[in-house]
């Protein structure tokens, strides 16, 4: 039955496309002063860090299985803080161990930003058996405290949580990371959110049981290495503060972990950075693997950080020298390598 | 999908976009209404949909068969029908843990051994509204107050309208349902009226209600013992804007929302913390809720119509079986018998509280507002020892806060909303201001919203 004709309700929403005007205008003048002051921006992005291995998977310069053969190779894995995509690829610190004058080597640069061990893993599974490295060193610290903290205080998973996305989540997720991607959104997270989340009651330490996760999650690296024939050897984690310099870890730098973790706090992150290298410590010890303290020579020097444990050029040269002094490579290998 | 997620920021003005094609064309307006409340609850689970279609069918089915008889037996043998074909839909897929692990244990106070097992089903999001929804339709079809519908869309409609399936308000069939018979007229009034009472709900949800929870309330109930006197008032206070933030705000979105299509759904709180006693308190609070359970339980009971010991028997029946209702833990039943047992002790007390000096108005509200807080902690505690931690924690007197001062400043606030407009003044000011200033706020309103958005991702009430 056909009604009486009145005004579409479409009619009346002209206010939701003064509202879109509003809300674009605001993205662009605040992607504008983004871009002026040297961001990238969703629309507005500067030239990015050249990356010599963009057809790669792995991180570093070009590298083919042939061209190893005759040096010992090294797989690293780790998280943003080797990959570090802000930064040209000749200037990280995994790209620069082999050209440190202790060592002669090859290096496989298998970091990600956001992956965790287990990712790691996965992608060690992938392609480890083509190229047999001799030697797996994992860099892993503020992923994995992530990970325990969520494991620890967050909420349970929604039980109709699926593993695999459907086509409808998948292009919902595709929207979000855009909305994600906008400058707006990441002034919110960064001035409202954050402070919220620093307002909340926040953890001092992560419990005890957890830990035993972060062991077995180590141990699975191990296995792994030892599966493929390589040595695993295993890194301590460096960050801008040592647990007694909790004074100058200051509010801004705190609130930009919090994006991330919102369940630590200053306090709780300190000492789970130096409880997860106590972990290490311990492991390599047990198991007699062979651990290389960057902690120690690294943590509390500002000069080397860009932000809480993302390094600047200095730290990673200053990594890699670390990491090029202290590995131990089996006699045979020296040996060839001397010849 | 929530209201105040991005699912709904993309889904609503393609409904709006939809809907305003077809909106004059009955039948079409109706089906595509229909076919977008499944989808709408289909986000969540898809599998659950069957449920509602399948009350909807049987109430369908029973009202015709009820409104085809004269026969008062017939009559009763259809409602009994839906009766327990709904209130069984909800016994097994809410209580059935409950009620199975209560038998076990009282079975085990006599020394033998009961094994039952365990229902591993999901409890489908608002089936306790829609459930009560489509009973009252029976109901009202049984005692003649309104006539069968005949036309299955329309029914099926006002069952699952998605504004309001999973949270209420439970609307009656005797206000919705003409609705759908009349040409539908959205004026622009209406329309801004709906959107600015979306956005204040969304304020009440994310600014107030999460704010809370996060803030304080999460911690302080997960941990009373390790809180002084000052922050666990602070919690129960926080809990007590964050649930009516949440609750009410939903109300407001969904009543909005329905607005911008043409539709008016019931008022479901209005200011319940300046009740001056408890029954004014609960022709305030979920209203929908409460003139359900009075129409259809109180009265059916008998109401107050057996003398004082029978009309104190009925309201606690009712209020029992309403705690009940908000979920199959002990906690809900006590908290329900808390609120009978005020409201028997109020009937005894004077019927004309509210007209009274301005201080006495506000002692009064103060004292009600303090009881409701009280019946909250009953509701908001999972664990009894945390009960009984609260208490001692309280009785403390203890000073000091470790909460944030932002705390405090939310809940005043929160206080200050709900103290000085009156229900429906804010939409009202904000539909005045020129179009532009209106998009202008509501833009600021939701940036301000996507900032506040933190690690709670869905309504209180939804769990109900």
């Amino acid at each position: 039955m056909e009604q009486p004709s009145s005004p579409r309700p479409w009619h009346h929403a002209a206010i939701l496309l003064w509202m879109l005007g509003f809300l674009v205008v605001i993205e662009l003048a605040l992607e504008w002063r983004a871009h002026q002051r040297g961001y990238d921006t969703l629309l507005l992005s500067k030239e990015r860090a050249s990356d010599a291995s963009s057809n790669s998977p792995f991180r570093n310069p070009p590298i083919t299985p042939e061209r190893t053969s005759d040096l010992p190779l090294i797989w690293l894995m780790g998280a943003s803080h080797a990959e570090d995509s802000y930064l040209p690829v000749d200037t990280i610190f995994p790209n620069l161990i082999c050209h440190q004058p202790a060592l002669r080597c090859a290096l496989i640069n298998a970091s990600s930003a956001g992956a965790d061990i287990d990712e790691n893993l996965s992608v060690f599974h992938q392609y480890a058996h083509e190229w047999q490295p001799d030697y797996v060193l994992l860099y892993q610290g503020s992923i994995e405290i992530q990970l325990l903290s969520k494991l620890a205080f967050g909420t349970p998973e929604a039980a109709a949580n699926v593993d695999t996305p459907s086509l409808y989540q998948r292009a919902l997720n595709q929207v979000r990371s855009t909305v994600e991607a906008t400058t707006a959104f990441s002034h919110l997270t960064q001035e409202v959110r954050t402070r919220l989340m620093a307002a909340k009651p926040l953890h001092d330490a992560i419990p005890e049981p957890v830990w035993q996760i972060f062991r077995q999650r180590l141990q699975r690296v191990i296995d792994a290495a030892r599966e493929q024939g390589a040595e695993p050897v295993l890194l301590t984690f460096a960050a801008r503060y040592r647990a007694d310099q909790r004074e100058q870890f200051s509010d801004e730098l705190f609130r930009s972990q919090l994006r991330y973790n919102p369940y630590l706090s200053k306090q709780g992150w300190l000492q789970s950075i130096e409880r997860l290298n106590q972990e290490i410590s311990r492991l390599a010890e047990q198991q007699g693997l062979q651990l290389i303290e960057l902690a120690d020579s690294t943590s509390g020097q500002a000069s080397f950080f860009r932000d809480f444990s993302h390094f600047t050029r200095e730290g990673h040269q200053h990594v890699a020298k670390q990491i090029a002094e202290r590995l131990k490579l089996k006699s045979s290998q020296l040996t060839e390598v001397s010849r | 999908m929530i209201f105040n997620s991005l699912e709904f920021v993309l889904f609503f003005p393609l409904v709006l976009l939809l809907f305003s094609a077809v909106y004059q064309r009955e039948r079409t307006r109706d089906l595509l209404l229909l076919v977008i409340s499944y989808l709408f609850y289909m986000a969540w689970y898809w599998e659950y949909a069957g449920l509602i279609a399948f009350s909807t069918f049987v109430d369908y089915f029973v009202a015709r068969r009820i409104g085809a008889s004269e026969d008062p037996r017939q009559r009763k043998f259809w409602l009994l029908v839906s009766l327990f074909v709904n209130l069984g839909v909800l016994a097994v897929f809410k209580y059935f843990n409950f009620f199975a692990e209560m038998s076990v244990n009282l079975i085990d106070v006599f020394g033998w051994q009961l094994n039952l097992p365990r229902s591993e089903l999901l409890l489908p999001v608002g089936i306790s509204f829609y459930t009560f929804q489509s009973l009252s339709y029976t109901i009202d079809v049984y005692r003649r107050q309104i006539p069968v519908e005949h036309n299955f869309s329309k029914f099926a409609l006002y069952v699952s309208f998605f504004p309001q399936l999973v949270a209420g308000p439970i609307v009656r069939a005797a206000d919705f349902l003409p609705q759908l018979r009349r040409p539908l007229q959205v004026t622009r009034a209406q329309f801004d009226g709906g959107l600015a009472l979306m956005f204040i709900g969304l304020f009440k949800k994310v600014i107030i209600a999460d704010t809370l929870g996060v803030l304080a309330v999460d911690a302080v109930f997960a941990n009373p013992s390790q809180y002084s006197s000052v922050d666990l008032l602070l919690g129960v206070y926080a809990y007590a804007f964050q649930i009516y933030g949440d609750f009410s705000g939903y109300s407001d979105m969904a009543i909005g929302a329905a607005a911008m299509l043409g539709f008016t759904l019931p008022l479901n709180f209005n200011r319940p913390y300046l009740a001056q006693n408890i029954r004014d308190f609960w022709t305030r609070w979920h209203i929908s809720l409460s003139s359900w359970l009075k129409d259809y339980l109180y009265i059916s009971l008998g109401g107050n119509r057996g003398g004082k010991w029978l009309t104190m028997r009925n309201l606690m029946i009712t209020m029992l079986l309403g705690g009940l209702w908000h979920g199959a833990a002990l906690n809900f039943i006590l908290w329900g018998g808390y609120h009978g047992m005020l409201l028997a002790f109020s009937r005894q007390q004077d019927r004309h509280a509210e007209v009274g000096s301005f201080w006495r108005t506000w002692r009064n509200r103060i004292i009600t507002f303090h009881l409701v807080c009280f019946g909250w902690l009953m509701f908001r505690i999972s664990d009894w020892s945390h009960f009984v931690d609260y208490l001692q924690g309280l009785a403390a007197l203890t000073g000091g806060s470790q909460l944030h001062h932002y705390v405090p400043l939310v809940i005043l606030l929160a206080a200050v909303m709900h103290v000085l407009p009156k229900a429906r003044v804010a939409p009202i000011i904000l539909t005045r201001l020129p179009r532009w200033t209106q998009a202008g706020v509501y833009s600021l309103l939701l940036l301000l919203a996507v900032g506040f958005t933190l690690d709670a991702p869905t309504f209180i009430y939804f769990q109900f």
